[in-house]
């Protein structure tokens, strides 16, 4: 039986028969109406896309396009950053710090930003472009550190110069991890078109997506929505093709769990880490009131740093009410995720049926863009907080669900032993030595997904919330009170940093305590 | 040896100064591990090595070995005492290309192939790949025919023999070698160890190996040198005076199953 179970064709049987399941599960639901009338059956939503055939497929076109533009500028300015820091060691430290602090901001919080500059058109490529930025840089800038120092001695002893090093040993070792990135961004530049879209430019899916959910239009919704996933996934799948290829020639990526975390492990470089983040959080507001004060900007298009203070201290309870609420939404979604996803692969990890069952799905999930599926989710589950705690629980699920799989299964070596030859029963084995040696990776988990799960809580509040920073940013600038509005982006992109920074700081302990 | 070609070479520098290709005098190494950490690898430590002469350095697990070598190698700079290679500081010989060297993992870039792995030192030099010189080391280290062979379908035994024909690629006046058959099994290491003795004959090659195996200390050098626990430093030196090649039956006679004991003794004692 065990032997059966593990073959390649049964892995495959499983995995078919789960996907299978799935999409009858999909179909069924959208049959029987269990989730209402906004969840059609799959067939409806495939039918709806061969019907709305020519308007999809020049929706997607515009949506593609953004989406490839802030791809390659995200990837260009990602690398050439990454070669900077290395070859200027001086600069290392605050770019990747700096970096740090641009990923946390959430991107949704900037479309007022970006619509006060006169670049609203450009919005779903500057999104695109932000999705993508961060996993680039992060990858290419392990990539180039992951050669080996014996390796590095052989270039050293030959008094190599930094840059023949550079072309002949850093470029070659960190194609593999670089491409890795490439990949897991991909979809994520779809994402950030989409998202980018919703401030108002004429074409393309995420307009398409708005306009359904508004017009109650839900089998052009969803057939939207399976595009988006089928297209967020083709990305996926092509460049995991190059991939492959590349491995052949380059050998494997480097596993590095946010290498740049591990540059702020001592007492002293996180003292000096902070100090570089409090400069790039000064640099952003000189910015901002220079770009004021030369430019003239009236207030209707944006305020200054001292009308959005002045809107701050007239009411501060207010924003440390919307932002708990928002918070509120983040961790309480990121909790349950981190419940069912825990649960749920503790479960799999004991049941090889269901662990290969899911593998395709678990394969799928991390392409799907549930961030731009909000309009989706919201009509099922309505126009409420709930809503907003339902989108950031399944964004948090699906990686903390691959995470604590794979850390309930790398057990140190020779410790399985160790339980067997003590006659150690089963569920012995699983608390005292697969959830202790899950913890590291589930924390892992929640610091990847830490950010994105803020920015779903105010995103989601933004389109159809009642309460929090998202909501209050929609309201108050639809009332053109743009101090109120640029407040609660103060107050958004602070306390999304500090979301991050906590998650970071939490992974820190637990690798220290637990690996 | 075919080096006096090379720029900054050996040559004069040794005769000015005979005897000594390698010397270093009360050298000492600290590593700063940790804010307010350090760890002494290396203090009072003394060490010379003729021209043309094979020096082996064996020691306990963690006792500076490695770092002896990086600081000929010019990697790393002691805190204390001179290094000096050929009467002059290690980066002249490295800025010359003049050191060869080779670890226990290898390190060839999977990217190229064997060819292209020997060949890499003219690159990482800027200098005309010379063609002739690789093929020649290829067929040295009994690579025929895996030229275009990369190192992932290779063996244990096989990358080592690429790291190490790489090493002589400039024809080096200085040879390290870092435990390059560490990580071998005893077979293949033991054929290795034969190859390296051959090679060495015809090349007399100034070298350095650093190793756990007293028993290949023996048999691939003139002088066996014993290291204490960390701080390291030279505790016993023996010359190994066996004739070569050595076989079976140098290691078999009873001198050198006495220097055997003797050196094991002196690992033994720390």
């Amino acid at each position: 039986m065990r032997l059966t179970l593990n073959s390649r064709i049964s892995r495959i049987g499983l995995g078919a028969l789960g996907a299978a399941g799935f999409l009858t599960l999909w179909e069924a639901t959208g049959r029987n109406g269990w989730l209402g009338r906004t969840f059609p059956p799959l067939s409806d939503a495939l039918q709806a896309i061969s019907d709305k055939d020519e308007v999809i497929r020049r929706a997607a076109a515009a949506t593609l396009e953004r989406a490839a533009w802030g791809y390659l500028f995200g990837a260009l300015i990602a690398i050439s950053l990454a070669v900077i820091a290395l070859l200027v060691p001086r600069l290392e430290n605050s770019t990747y710090t700096g970096a740090v602090v641009v990923h946390a901001i959430p991107a949704i919080a900037l479309g007022p930003v970006i619509y006060a500059l006169g670049w609203t058109s450009q919005t779903p490529v500057l999104f695109a472009l932000m999705f993508v930025f961060f996993t680039i840089l992060v990858a290419a800038g392990a990539g180039f550190r992951s050669s080996s120092e014996s390796a590095n001695d052989v270039f050293s002893a030959l008094g190599s110069s930094k840059f023949t090093r550079f072309r002949l040993l850093q470029v070659p070792t960190a194609v593999p991890n670089l491409i890795d990135g490439l990949r897991v961004a991909a979809p994520a530049a779809v994402s950030g078109a989409v998202l980018g879209e919703w401030f108002g430019v004429e074409r393309g899916l995420g307009v398409l997506l708005l306009n359904s959910m508004r017009n109650f239009q839900v089998e052009q919704l969803w057939a939207v929505g399976v595009v988006l996933i089928l297209l967020a996934g083709g990305a996926y799948v092509l460049l995991g093709a190059v991939e492959r290829i590349v491995e052949r020639v380059f050998g494997r990526v480097v596993a590095v769990g946010g290498a740049h975390t591990d540059r702020s492990g001592t007492e002293q470089g996180w003292a000096r880490s902070a100090a570089t983040q409090l400069w790039v959080v000064v640099a952003l507001i000189a910015c901002w009131w220079l770009w004021i004060e030369i430019e003239n900007v009236p207030e209707l298009i944006a305020p200054s740093p001292y009308d959005t203070l002045q809107a701050i201290i007239d009411d501060p309870g207010l924003y440390f009410e919307l932002t708990l609420v928002t918070l509120s939404s983040a961790i309480g979604g990121l909790a349950i995720g981190l419940f069912l996803g825990t649960v749920l692969a503790l479960i799999s990890s004991l049941s090889p049926i269901l662990r290969n069952s899911l593998a395709p799905i678990v394969v799928v999930m991390p392409t799907v863009p549930i961030i731009v599926l909000i309009p989706l989710i919201a009509r099922i589950a309505g126009f409420s907080q709930t809503t907003v705690l339902i989108v950031a629980g399944l964004i948090a699920f699906f990686p903390v669900y691959v995470f604590a799989l794979s850390g309930l299964r790398a057990r140190p070596p020779g410790a399985d032993s160790v339980f067997s030859a003590l006659g150690s029963p089963g569920w012995r084995r699983i608390t005292f030595l697969a959830i202790p040696s899950a913890v590291p990776n589930v924390l892992t988990g929640i610091r990847i997904t830490a950010s994105i799960v803020f920015l779903a809580a105010l995103t989601a509040e933004w389109l159809m919330g009642s309460d929090g920073l998202g909501f209050h940013l929609s309201t108050r600038r639809a009332a053109f009170e743009n101090s109120e509005a640029w407040a609660a982006i103060v107050f958004a992109v602070v306390f999304a940093v500090i979301t991050y920074q906590a998650a970071s700081a939490l992974e820190r302990w637990g690798k220290e305590r637990w690996a | 040896m075919t080096s006096a070609d090379r720029p900054g070479d050996a040559g004069d520098a040794a005769e000015a100064n005979p005897g000594a290709a390698i010397s270093l005098i009360g050298v000492s190494k600290v590593f700063e591990v940790r804010r307010g950490h350090s760890v002494t690898a290396l203090e009072g430590f003394d060490l010379r090595v003729g021209d043309g002469e094979f020096v082996a350095l064996i020691g306990p697990s963690g006792c500076g070995k490695s770092t002896a070598l990086r600081l000929i190698a010019g990697l790393d700079i002691p805190n204390a005492g001179t290094v000096l290679n050929f009467a002059e500081p290690p980066h002249k010989l490295v800025k010359a290309g003049g050191i060869g060297m080779a670890f226990q993992d290898h390190a060839l870039m999977p990217w190229l192939s064997v060819r292209s792995n020997v060949g890499l030192p003219f690159r990482i030099r800027g200098e005309a790949v010379d063609r002739d010189k690789v093929n020649e080391l290829i067929e040295l280290v009994g690579l025929t025919g895996f030229e275009k062979a990369r190192p992932k379908h290779l063996s244990g035994g096989m990358r080592q023999r690429v790291s190490i024909a790489r090493a002589l690629a400039l024809n080096p006046t200085v040879l390290l070698l870092d435990e390059p058959f560490g990580a071998l099994d005893a077979v293949t290491r033991r054929a290795l160890n034969l190859e390296l003795q051959h090679l060495w004959s015809r090349l007399k090659i100034t070298t350095v190996l650093v190793t756990h195996s007293v028993e290949e200390a023996m048999l691939l050098s003139d002088r066996v040198a014993v290291m204490s626990q960390r701080p390291g430093r030279v505790i016993l030196e023996r010359d190994a005076p066996f004739p070569r090649p050595r076989y079976k039956d140098v290691s078999q006679s009873a001198e050198f199953k006495a220097l055997h004991d003797e050196l094991i003794d002196a690992l033994d004692s720390q």
